[in-house]
């Protein structure tokens, strides 16, 4: 758990993060969404202590991170940044033991715990563990970012835009990939993002931020549903609605009816739905436990809005 | 890795040609006397191996130092507790280079006397700077999101130096310390003027009595020297660094 109380940091005259206050539950994944120069970024390395505060208090876990030195702090935080960052002069078996080296984990364990973090990222073991960093596609290299971050099994995770340099197509795959091991491992994840998608696809809460403020703390539904007002309605525009579609799995909302036709596959979404009805031009769709009609699904889109009224 | 192995092959037969040049340094002399008139019929009264290890010594000594000073500085300036000196500090290391080398040995006399001493201060301030700049450039050119994440993950700052900025400079280092090296090895020539000895004792001496075979004498054994040790270094250097 992470309680940030009316923390303020100012570089100059210019105030990067002014009176925040903000609580990231245990196993929670919270993404910090805005704008760029809004203070997102900064208010991750405040957690971690990359950065001092001028005000406020910080507490990871129970304890007030002014108590732990830097050092020791890190070392107890996953940190995963956009370009990776990488060791470039060592092969990935030692990147990703970097942490359990500092923290002097015998050999053995770090051998056994580095196969493992492969193999938790989807790659294999003994193919990857002796390539170099420069051996590695995009993709790749952020999994193994992920997994050296994951290394010395951290309970909180601090992400800056960690998939931000991966092209579109790999980035839903690892967006995908990454919420799942999330999920599994009940890490508290803070994920700092600019990409709305992204923000709706992974989170649990979504913490909007502006000119160092937040401007609403919300669960994805509410936030596309409920904005609190046109900064944050601007920021997702409609489409919002689809991304809040495509995290909801179609099997939860099945009706028991059953269709005489090919279902949609088990994993499919409400998104999946929709788009079956609008191509296809059916009023129902068929799934593996039943099927789901176009009047239940207008209603599970705007359930919420309905339930305010 | 075929220009490193062309490299060493080069290296070693200089090699085997310098040590045959300075034992057999008389029949060197004979060699030079058939292609060029001098005054004197009998070259160098001191062997020219006395010269050469004097000459080998002061490089060695003063490059040494030079190394571990520079290194330290280099290293010392771009640490957070160091940086409020880089400037200062690398205008003054300018100004050691900068300083014409002649002038350099004379100004240590007067201070140090004659002889080997001042020679060596003198040869260490007039190499300093390309091992120092190499040293600073090559730790601030390592990226800035490599050095970010090793300190998200918890290096200390020494950490951070020993694991990731060191290693990611190295290449860029020993550039540096391999041209110092070889403006030490004809600069160490100077140290005749201050009476420390070595080969340069030929050359003054040649230059100062037009007589050809001396000059020669000095200067064919500094340039081979200069050229095995920037040969060697390169052969080092490729091996040493990451991504060879």
């Amino acid at each position: 758990m992470i309680n940030i109380e009316h923390v303020t940091k100012k570089y100059g005259d210019f105030t990067a993060v002014n009176d925040l206050s903000l609580t990231v539950e245990s196993s929670e994944f919270l993404v910090i969404l805005g704008p760029s120069g809004c203070g997102k970024s900064t208010l991750l390395r405040l957690i971690n202590k990359m950065i001092e505060r001028n005000d406020g208090v910080i507490t990871v876990n129970g304890e007030n991170i002014d108590d732990l030195k830097g050092v020791q702090l890190r070392k107890t935080i996953g940190y995963v940044i956009q370009n990776i960052g990488l060791f470039p002069h060592m092969n990935v078996y030692k990147n990703i033991a970097t942490v359990p080296r500092l923290l002097k984990w015998n050999e053995d364990t770090i051998a056994k715990r580095v196969s493992d973090m492969l193999a938790l990222v989807g790659l294999e073991p003994t193919i990857y563990q002796v390539k170099t960093p420069a051996q590695l596609s995009g993709g790749e290299a952020q999994r193994i970012g992920v997994a050296r971050a994951m290394a010395s099994d951290p309970e909180i995770l601090l992400m800056d835009e960690p998939f931000g340099a991966v092209d579109p197509i790999n980035r839903l795959r690892l967006q995908k990939e990454f919420r799942k091991i999330q999920r599994k491992l009940k890490k508290t994840v803070v994920f700092v993002t600019h990409d709305t998608d992204e923000a709706l696809l992974l989170a649990d809460r979504i913490c909007i931020m502006n000119k160092g403020e937040i401007v609403q703390v919300d669960t994805p539904e509410n936030i596309v549903l409920h904005p609190k007002n046109d900064f944050v309605k601007d920021f997702f525009k409609e489409e919002g609605i689809l991304t809040i579609l495509s995290r909801k799995p179609a099997v939860d909302y099945a009706e028991p009816f059953e269709l005489d036709e090919n279902p949609l596959h088990q994993d499919a979404t409400m998104r999946d739905v929709l788009l079956t009805m609008l191509t296809t031009g059916q009023e129902r769709v068929s799934l593996i436990n039943g099927s789901i009609s176009w009047d239940a699904l207008l209603q599970i889109a705007g359930s919420d809005v309905h339930d305010s009224e | 890795m075929t220009v490193n192995k062309k490299g060493l092959f080069v290296a070693a037969f200089l090699t085997i040609l310098l040590t045959v040049i300075v034992i057999y340094s008389k029949g060197f002399e004979q060699i030079l006397y058939k292609f060029f008139s001098s005054k004197s019929e009998n070259g160098s009264r001191t062997l020219l191996v006395v010269y050469f290890f004097e000459h080998l010594w002061m490089v060695i000594l003063s490059s040494l130092i030079a190394i571990v000073l520079g290194t330290a500085i280099g290293i010392f300036i771009t640490t957070s507790y160091g940086r409020e000196f880089k400037a200062l500090l690398l205008k003054t290391v300018n100004l050691g280079q900068a300083f014409p080398s002649p002038a350099l040995l004379a100004l240590a006399v007067p201070i140090l006397g004659y002889g080997i001493k001042g020679a060596l201060i003198a040869l260490v301030i007039y190499i300093l700077m390309p091992i120092v700049y190499n040293v600073v450039i090559g730790i601030e050119e390592v990226p800035k999101d490599i050095v970010d994440a090793a300190k998200g993950m918890g290096m200390s700052e020494v950490e951070v130096y020993r694991k990731i900025k060191i290693p990611l400079a190295l290449n860029v280092i020993l550039g540096g310390i391999r041209t110092a090296l070889v403006i030490n090895i004809s600069a160490t020539t100077l140290a005749a003027t201050v009476g420390a000895g070595g080969l340069g004792v030929l050359i003054v001496n040649g230059v100062k009595t037009f007589d050809m075979v001396l000059i020669l004498e000095g200067v064919i054994p500094v340039t081979l020297l200069a050229i095995i040790v920037e040969l060697l270094l390169k052969a080092l250097q490729q091996r040493l660094i990451w991504n060879s």
